[in-house]
């Protein structure tokens, strides 16, 4: 087992693109950190160059305290699963899981033995003899995963591994790979572009942006405390509101309504950040609160989304369910204001 | 009346492509005064088998079977390793202007034999292969290897480039990826190239005839040009046309299918 570390890593392709811009992370060991950013975001391009597939073009990356750099895949005692699983199409499942440890030298006993281990804890044993175009979606994917557990690497690197399955199995396969990490005991890197993967499965979460990595911090951090808007915006569905305000002392006006910020934040301009769920159907007293013009209502169940503007300003709120809206009410609408953001409207980084 | 339409169409064909082959085959079983230029060309009331008793008798002809069995193997071997080489090469590796260069090689494939005759007659003066088969031995793979490397690059292109980074972050260096994991999936496209080696082995005469004046030297094809001294013996002639032109004729009627097959679809998942 073992931390990793990018230590001022870039990427440069021909044509000078930077896909990785001067990136510094450490992944501790054991830990499930999630790379997360939208596609062309250098997220992938990260995990590549851990695992050799890629050049680093500056920087150094560290297993343990070894610098990986220059040392070709196979050395760098890493597995990594595939997008598109990337399984051998000519060869059995048991082929598939024992080729790694073949490649290695591993006595042909141990290699039974694995890959049958293997094969139970993934429910794969009745498949071992089959090829992988007579296996399922989701199959497939567990024959991707068994095929890095067997060779027990100190780092597991998956590149979006989820995003070729149907929704349901999604959410199964999912709660199986935290249930593996965490008997695994190993180090999980994860890239994905779905928020949601990212919210639930990360110990910690990276958020990418344009090669640029905007911040690191656990899954409840990033989302009550978000450094920029593209952090704020990225995570959270709905989106956050924003809201270009003026400031002056404690009170931000809006287009459409005035609120009281819980401090002075000492600037005139800025951009306000309240979540969907941060509007509540119950204004207090005292406290503020603004009349959303609905135009769309949607209710899923569990929530109720309202989408209308607030003079000039388009705002999504969440309420409850069980309250009877309609297309074309105005509602009054309370604002949470321990939830608010402030974010500078020149540099978009978090103010408040 | 789409049916006739298309039996008729297909009988037709049939016909014009069996033809010649019965044609050979009636002549060769003709004999003393029966010749092909007097009576039915399609008919015999009397087949004599005795040319094809001599013929296989002869020690000659067995001789240009040994040698052209040698000389297919060789030339496939040698185009095959060569072939999945390069286009191993040209379709995973980062050599620049792969696409061109691949183009270029099948170019090649187009320029007329006669063009290249005379460099390589010298060239193989010079490397003292002449009257031998290792002229052809060297010869052969040089046309077979600019449609192997074609074929196989574009079903390697074909492959997804993910299960060569798999292969190769589990450990298996450039050979290895491409024994283990490129060939076993390019299968279809092996069996093609064997096939293309047969025709060209088989159907050349031209080089074989030039470059090798030693009758017990000759392959089949060649061989039976050096019978033709022998005029009047048609039946002996011809029996051994059908003799060297059977085995090609039979193994593509088996393989045609999958020879189409593999160059219509590429790598199959």
């Amino acid at each position: 087992m073992a931390s990793v570390t990018y230590e001022n890593v870039s990427k440069k392709y021909a044509g000078d693109t930077l896909a990785v811009n001067d990136l510094s992370l450490h992944v501790k060991d054991t830990e499930f950190m999630v790379l997360v950013g939208p596609s062309g975001c250098g997220k992938s391009t990260a995990l590549r160059m851990l695992a050799g597939l890629e050049d680093i073009t500056e920087g150094a990356i560290k297993i343990g305290d070894r610098i990986v750099n220059d040392l070709p895949p196979r050395d760098r005692d890493i597995a990594m699963v595939f997008q598109s699983y990337a399984l051998y199409p000519h060869m059995s499942v048991f082929d598939n899981m024992a080729f790694g440890l073949k490649m290695r030298g591993t006595p042909r006993a141990d290699i039974e033995r694995r890959v049958t281990d293997a094969a139970r804890i993934l429910e794969l044993e009745p498949l071992l003899k089959r090829k992988p175009r007579a296996l399922s979606g989701g199959q497939r994917q567990r024959v991707a995963l068994g095929r890095a557990i067997v060779r027990e690497p100190q780092v597991f690197l998956l590149d979006e591994p989820l995003s070729n399955l149907d929704a349901k199995l999604r959410v199964q396969t999912r709660l199986e790979l935290q249930k593996q990490h965490r008997s695994l005991q190993a180090t999980f890197i994860y890239v994905t572009h779905d928020q949601v993967e990212a919210m639930t499965m990360g110990d910690r979460i990276a958020v990418m942006k344009d090669g640029v990595l905007q911040q690191v911090a656990p899954p409840r951090e990033i989302y009550d405390n978000p450094a920029n808007m593209y952090v704020a915006g990225f995570i959270g569905s709905p989106n956050m509101n924003f809201i270009p305000v003026t400031v002056s002392g404690k009170t931000a006006k809006a287009s459409g309504f005035e609120i009281e910020l819980p401090s002075a934040p000492g600037v005139e301009k800025g951009v306000l950040g309240i979540r969907p769920e941060a509007l509540t159907e119950h204004p207090r007293e005292g406290h503020g609160g603004l009349d959303l013009k609905v135009e769309v209502v949607e209710v899923l169940g569990a929530d109720q989304y309202l989408y209308g503007t607030v003079g000039g300003d388009t705002i999504t709120a969440r309420v409850d369910p069980k309250l009877k809206v309609t297309v074309g009410d105005r509602v009054r609408l309370g604002v949470d204001t321990r939830r608010l953001h402030l974010f500078d409207s020149e540099t978009e980084k978090a103010i408040l | 009346m789409r049916r006739v339409a298309r039996f008729g169409f297909l009988g037709l064909m049939l016909l014009f492509s069996l033809g010649p082959f019965w044609w050979m085959l009636v002549a060769s079983l003709k004999s003393g005064d029966d010749q092909i230029t007097t009576g039915n060309p399609w008919w015999t009331a009397n087949p004599d088998w005795s040319s094809y008793h001599r013929l296989l008798t002869s020690g000659e002809f067995g001789h240009w079977m040994l040698n052209t069995v040698w000389v297919l193997l060789a030339t496939v071997a040698i185009s095959l390793v060569a072939s999945a080489l390069a286009a191993y090469a040209l379709a995973l590796l980062d050599v620049p202007y792969s696409r061109a260069i691949a183009l270029v090689l099948f170019a090649t494939y187009i320029l007329p034999q006669g063009v290249l005759f005379l460099p390589l007659v010298r060239m193989l003066t010079q490397l003292h292969l002449t009257n031998s088969t290792g002229a052809l031995v060297v010869t052969y793979p040089g046309l077979v290897i600019p449609f192997g490397t074609w074929v196989l690059w574009s079903f390697f292109r074909a492959l997804p480039r993910e299960v060569v980074e798999s292969a190769e972050s589990e450990g298996a260096g450039p050979i290895r990826v491409l024994w283990s994991i490129v060939l076993p999936a390019a299968a279809p496209a092996i069996g093609a190239i064997a096939l293309f080696a047969v025709a060209v082995v088989f159907n050349d005469f031209l080089y074989a005839f030039t470059f090798i004046s030693d009758t017990a030297s000759q392959t089949v094809i060649g061989g039976i040009a050096t019978l033709s001294t022998d005029i009047d013996d048609t039946g002996f002639l011809f029996g051994a046309g059908i003799l060297g032109t059977a085995p090609i004729a039979l193994l593509c009627a088996l393989f045609a299918d999958s020879y189409a097959r593999a160059l219509g679809t590429g790598f199959i998942e």
